[in-house]
């Protein structure tokens, strides 16, 4: 990770006086272009960036967490989480950043999760002399920690991300010893967004797949990969002790009731019996640094009867007051 | 030009009822892929079980397994049927445009039915949480595809309408205007939406009859009757329309009242179908065109068999979509452009070799 970053920062410096060139019209970009030479002129001497753009909402919990919120000065239409954040400048979407609308923020960092884009937006920022961090791809927990370390090193806090680090890695290694204890694991299934049609279901190398494994839960949907219509014969067949969702789905749905009504959920028994559960789509599938603690909810849920002991209260876990 | 032959030959009433005969197979070739449809499934069961289940369902007082009687009477029978009726609805919709419009690649689509109709359910998807109170939820999608649906077709009839005239080349106009206005407006409640909501406008807009349950299949009913029924009523009109608007006006045919009538039934109808279904292509120009191809272009076998060939069509497409990727579902606007994408090719290629001669 290191050396992909050395690497990202050697590019941007051999690219400088080209892009100046390029980049004629953006008075902004030409005058902010020596601000940031002496940041990326040396890794080591760098100083910390005091103007942060983010994409990402699992980056932007992990920049909250370390302690440089209020570095923040825009955020992507994903960074719900603190609630406070969406009251920042908007830079649309992670995946559909726009040039002008990040430089238009003047960051000096901006920092994207793996999936932003597109490609040839960032490329454009970095001759524009944005420096940008993008985070490896996060999938596990090792990976989010990798993650937690990545971002606080590009904010220099890597103090304090070490702290937050340990304290994740801590939160999974406590759920990883309570799961390991259990006696089997809940055959579960994931729907999402059911627009009148078959419900979706999370198959193999989703978010929702890696939460159901951590929380001691078996998804019944391993045919397939990512999220599709799946046959209501099937699930019948698979026969879920529980149906997983989020409370996004359940709210368009109208409820558990409206869940019910949906014929392919109707007929399977875990439908039936109410063992409908439900979390924050963020919380659940965000991978942040709070995704230790959805985990344990999610196994609390699968597991009834209090196997689950909660996990230590962490600060990045509140949310602002209404 | 052969067609126009043909099809002026067709318009006078020389085969009386020699299309029944016809008109049985079709019905049972339905009647097969019904059975064969419903007996096939991810789960499966034996023909003897299904028969049980379905018995028990109807309250004949037999007892079945619950797990059989839960997978066809809730999930097989009412997606099927609904697929047969929607596919009905658009096969004979299709036909009633492509007469009305004398125009063989015309589809209700044209009238803006569809556009509407997603505008319709897109906004509810985007929007629903904020503005529909919970226990309204479930069925605003298709109310809300229902009422757009409605709404744009009436106005593009409107705007085609002068001192009480349907001018149809305005109304063709007038239906890609709105057309484009309205996916503009879609393209807009997409931009809003958030990634959720955006797999599930995916997923409408390529159809799916996987929502269908009995409620719905009667609301849906309520909607396509009047242009199943009224079929009968549009058959002369539309035969004429083949001569000409002002030959048929000559034949004694209130050519204005005719049009009235049909694009206010289709869009009744294909607009419940939308709201029921999501968007699904290639039925309403596929089905027509078949029955064109074997018996001419009478609109006394064209609309009862576009509409038997719709439903067969739909029904199977439904099977397939079930089955084919099994335990994924397809969404159905896949199979159906897969069937008539080739279908429209090899019309086009028959097509090029008559018009470019030997």
């Amino acid at each position: 990770m290191q050396d992909r970053q050395a690497m990202m920062l050697g590019a941007g410096a051999s690219w400088r006086p080209a892009a100046i060139a390029d980049w004629g019209p953006s008075r902004r970009a030409v005058l902010l272009t020596p601000l940031l030479v002496p940041l990326v002129g040396r890794a080591s001497a760098r100083a910390s960036p005091r103007r942060v753009v983010v994409a990402g909402g699992g980056i932007a919990e992990i920049v909250c967490a370390v302690g440089a919120r209020d570095r923040i000065v825009g955020a992507d239409s994903t960074s719900l989480f603190p609630r406070g954040l969406r009251d920042l400048a908007r830079i649309g979407y992670l995946r559909n950043l726009s040039a002008e609308g990040v430089l238009s923020l003047a960051p000096d960092l901006l920092l994207l999760a793996a999936e932003a884009g597109p490609p040839a937006v960032l490329d454009q920022l970095r001759r524009a002399g944005v420096r940008i961090a993008q985070a490896p791809r996060i999938h596990d927990p090792a990976s989010l920690i990798a993650a937690v370390r990545f971002v606080a090193e590009a904010l220099a806090l890597r103090s304090e991300g070490e702290v937050v680090a340990r304290a994740v890695a801590n939160d999974f290694d406590a759920l990883a010893r309570i799961t390991s204890s259990l006696p089997r694991r809940t055959p579960v299934v994931f729907v999402l967004a059911i627009g009148g049609g078959a419900p979706q279901a999370a198959g193999r190398e989703t978010a929702a797949d890696a939460m159901i494994t951590l929380a001691a839960g078996r998804n019944v949907v391993d045919a397939y990969r990512g999220y599709r219509p799946i046959s209501a014969e099937y699930l019948l067949g698979a026969a879920p002790d529980a149906l997983v969702t989020t409370n996004h789905t359940l709210d368009a749905l109208g409820g558990a009731t409206g869940l019910a009504s949906v014929p392919a959920l109707s007929v399977l028994p875990a439908v039936r019996s109410g063992n409908i559960v439900s979390l924050d789509s963020l919380y659940l599938l965000g991978f942040g640094p709070r995704t230790a603690h959805a985990a344990r909810d999610l196994a609390d849920a699968l597991h009834p009867g209090g196997r689950i002991p909660p996990l230590p209260p962490r600060s990045w876990l509140a949310d602002d007051p209404l | 030009m052969s067609g126009t032959a043909r099809l002026a030959s067709a318009a006078t009433p020389v085969r009386r009822a020699t299309h029944a005969p016809h008109l049985a197979a079709l019905a049972l070739l339905l009647a097969a892929v019904l059975v064969v449809v419903i007996g096939s499934g991810a789960i499966a069961i034996p023909p003897g079980r299904v028969l049980s289940a379905l018995a028990a369902s109807t309250g004949l007082g037999v007892t079945a397994d619950p797990r059989d009687v839960a997978v066809i009477s809730v999930l097989r029978v009412p997606r099927t049927l609904m697929a047969a009726l929607v596919g009905a609805v658009l096969g004979l919709a299709g036909a009633t445009i492509q007469g009305l419009f004398r125009n063989p690649l015309a589809d209700p689509g044209l009238l803006g039915v569809s556009a509407g109709g997603a505008v319709g359910a897109v906004a509810i998807i985007v929007f629903g949480a904020a503005l529909v109170p919970p226990s309204l939820r479930q069925h605003a999608v298709a109310t809300a595809a229902f009422l757009g649906a409605l709404t744009v077709t009436v106005l593009v009839k409107r705007i085609a309408t002068r001192e009480g005239r349907v001018l149809v080349a305005t109304m063709l106009l007038a239906g890609i205007v709105f057309n484009a206005l309205a996916s503009a407006a879609t393209g807009a409640l997409i931009f809003a939406a958030d990634d959720l909501q955006l797999r599930d406008i995916m997923f409408w807009t390529m159809g799916s009859c996987a929502g269908a349950d009995w409620t719905k299949l009667g609301i849906v009913s309520f909607a396509t009757a009047p242009l199943l029924l009224a079929m009968r009523l549009l058959v002369p009109g539309l035969n004429a329309l083949i001569l000409g608007e002002r030959q048929a006006h000559t034949l004694g045919i209130s050519i204005e009242r005719l049009k009235r009538l049909a694009v206010v039934l289709v869009a009744l109808a294909v607009g419940g179908a939308v709201a029921a279904t999501g968007t699904i292509g290639f039925v309403g120009i596929v089905a027509p065109h078949l029955c064109r191809l074997a018996r001419g272009a009478d609109h006394r076998w064209v609309m009862p068999a576009s509409a038997l060939t719709g439903a067969a069509l739909l029904a199977a497409a439904d099977g397939a979509a079930r089955t084919a990727l099994a335990p994924a579902e397809l969404p159905i606007g896949i199979v159906t452009a897969l069937l008539g994408g080739p279908f429209f090719l090899w019309l086009l290629l028959r097509q090029r070799a008559r018009l470019d001669g030997p």
